[in-house]
């Protein structure tokens, strides 16, 4: 079913282009035909030993072919930032291009909410105030997600999106869930949703990722320092240490706050950020950070084997770049 | 009346000659054990059938919900699994895929389920492991196996009892995550040895195939080895270590943050899979049931109308006897 909301979703993408700027839908990595001559050779060898059974595939088969190093210095360097549990650059715009379906799916971004995906459409505004009645609802669904959320049971609240801004709407109803369409008298109140919810608005689950973002620079954390990297920079490989990765686009940067890793920069001007963990550096918590600070320095103190002095230097040394990223 | 009873005992010695013939046949060979009838009593009896018929029905049911069960598990795998594929291409990017390096020791890591019911993956999982020992065995090389999941185990410890190295089971009692992983995959680089570690898993491709993949992780010597040989890495060269004191050091972190981040995404696509091959495993076997329904439905609908028939025809012919 997932599948289909993506394959849904990437010709939602491909016409409703016009109104944001949304990048082109993720291929799906696995339908990407490359066969480099490697797999000749292991090939070979491989019907010497099993003519029986098929040789399997290796990586590379699944992998888009990387772009050949162009003769001149492009304009922009494209950064691939992957981590265990997203492998690109996450919107900043919360967009919510929906897709027409009956089902109920569980949004598995740990908000717990229970989505209802109702319809390929960027709606237009609606009025502060108004009443809606079910076919209103219905229509409204076609336009918008609509959450139930469980710990305020009796409310479904909704999120449209329109290139003007975000209208937030709670709805009351009594009773029935959408799904059992009982025809009751809704009325619409629309609030904003951050008053009404407890969670932040960076909905990522509705987000529409780019694979990757074409920036003017980059600034990564490298264990020798601050490194910037820039379109045409020699190939490098650099370790990272916990730290800010600040993402240059034009006048506008980005912050990230990133676990360790590794940066490998390609002769094409592509950079991979491979990391563990990386949260945009306005959700950080101070108070957090300062707490994590004075409870490893006191597991410093309190040491006794290797082990545990290495591990209470690692949490020092991240909570201290925690908290300069804070501060600078 | 006790000629009607004797002649209804007549019939039924007749009835049962009668009845044994062509259209019941197969029932009687399959359904009707000949030394569970006793000579002279009604040997068409439909509680047989009836019970088979229950049974099939609970297994269809059983399965049916199974199915429900492993399309729900996968839903919630499949875009974490999805997510997790951009983490393996930074590294085949950079240090290029040599699933034909020629080292003294392999690894082989081979991922399985631990649950069965999930049709052929475990199975093509075990033979692509046992082909690529023997792809990668010879004078003075050695391969050793590192299992994770039961199933495989106990197909791989019938015949490389010896070879296996370590043996990881009960990975998916906790929701898959990097941590997880990242800790199973220092667990095995510390107690293993290796020139290449070669991951043996399924890759999901879409809920009805799943496909042998083998990942190939270097050593940090080996990698040095390739450079210098110019082989498939010889532009790893040309790249700038940034950090660390020796060169060496930085490759040994990263072919360990590679291994981690190819096994993780290696037991997300399995468990995909998996869930994958239990779907349309219990799909068709809930079919199979309901085909196996039909048949004996009309199978009992044959039997009950034989032994309605032979009632009338022995209620009639006694009645026409009395008659005459």
């Amino acid at each position: 079913m997932l599948r289909q909301t993506s394959r849904l979703l990437a010709r939602s993408i491909a016409t409703t282009q016009q109104p944001i700027r949304l990048m082109g839908a993720r291929p799906m990595s696995t339908n990407m035909p490359a066969t480099p001559v490697e797999d000749s050779t292991f090939a070979a060898s491989w019907k010497k030993v099993a003519p029986l059974i098929d040789p399997p595939k290796t990586p590379s088969a699944f992998m888009k072919p990387r772009p050949s190093t162009p003769s001149t210095i492009p304009s922009k360097i494209t950064v691939n930032f992957v981590l265990p549990y997203a492998s690109q650059l996450t919107s900043k715009e919360v967009t919510c291009v929906i897709i027409k379906s009956n089902d109920f799916l569980e949004a598995d971004n740990g908000l717990h909410a229970i989505r209802v995906i109702a319809a390929v459409c960027l709606c237009s505004h609606l009025a502060l105030g108004s009443s809606f009645d079910l076919d209103t609802l219905l229509m409204v669904s076609k336009l918008g997600c609509v959450f139930l959320h469980p710990a305020l049971s009796d409310c479904f609240y909704f999120e449209t999106a329109n290139d003007v801004g975000l209208v937030w709407g709670g709805i009351h109803e009594s009773g029935n869930s959408v799904a059992n369409r009982s025809g009751v008298r809704l009325l619409l109140k629309l609030t904003k949703l951050k008053e009404v919810l407890p969670f932040s608005t960076t909905f990522t689950p509705i987000l529409i990722p780019a694979i990757h973002d074409e920036v003017d620079m980059v600034i990564i954390p490298a264990t020798t320092g601050q490194m910037g990297v820039l379109p045409g920079h020699v190939p490098t490989i650099a370790e990272l240490k916990p730290g800010v990765l600040s993402v240059h686009e034009g006048n506008d940067v980005k912050k990230y706050f990133l676990s360790s890793g590794f940066v490998f920069v390609h002769a094409n001007s592509v950079a991979d950020i491979v990391v563990v963990e990386a949260v945009p550096v306005d959700r950080i918590d101070q108070n957090l950070v300062q707490k994590g600070l004075a409870d490893f320095t006191q597991k410093l103190s309190s040491a006794t084997t290797e082990l545990e002095k290495a591990e209470a230097q690692i949490g020092i040394d991240v909570h201290s770049a925690l908290n300069s990223a804070l501060a600078g | 009346m006790a000629m009607a009873a004797a002649l209804r005992r007549e019939g039924r010695r007749f009835a049962s000659p009668l009845i044994s013939s062509q259209p019941i046949t197969h029932v009687r060979s399959s359904l009707i054990p000949e030394e569970h009838v006793p000579l002279g009593a009604r040997s068409i009896s439909t509680q047989i059938v009836r019970n088979r018929m229950k049974s099939v029905k609970n297994i269809q049911k059983i399965t049916k919900a199974m199915k429900m069960v492993a399309a729900s598990k996968l839903r919630l795998i499949q875009t974490r699994a999805e997510n997790s594929r951009g983490l393996w291409q930074p590294f085949t990017a950079l240090l290029g895929d040599t699933p034909s390096v020629d080292v003294k020791k392999n690894v082989i890591v081979t991922i399985s389920s631990d649950k069965g019911l999930c049709g052929g993956i475990n199975s093509t999982a075990v033979k692509v492991s046992r082909a690529i020992n023997r792809l990668t065995s010879g004078p003075d090389k050695e391969t050793k196996y590192v299992i994770l999941g039961e199933k495989a185990k106990v197909q791989l410890i019938r015949d490389s009892k010896k070879s296996i190295t370590i043996c990881m089971t009960e990975l998916q009692r906790n929701p898959l995550n990097y941590t997880q992983v990242s800790v199973l995959a220092d667990d095995i680089l510390k107690n293993v040895e290796y020139d290449a570690l070669r991951i043996v898993f399924n890759k999901f491709q879409s809920v009805v195939s799943f496909i042998p993949t083998m990942a190939t992780v270097l050593s940090p010597e080996v990698v040095e080895r390739e450079t210098e040989s110019e082989g498939k890495l010889g532009d790893l060269d040309s790249y700038e270590i940034e950090g660390g004191e020796t060169k060496g050091e930085i490759l040994q972190n990263l072919s360990e943050f590679q291994f981690s981040c190819v096994l993780f995404n290696a037991v997300m696509e399995n468990a995909c899979s998996e869930q994958g091959a239990r779907m349309s495993a219990m799909d068709s076997s809930s079919r199979n049931a309901g085909d196996m329904l039909d048949r004996l439905t009309l199978t009992y609908n044959r039997t009950r109308q034989a032994s309605i028939t032979t009632e009338l025809t022995e209620i009639i012919s006694g009645a026409a006897a009395l008659e005459s």
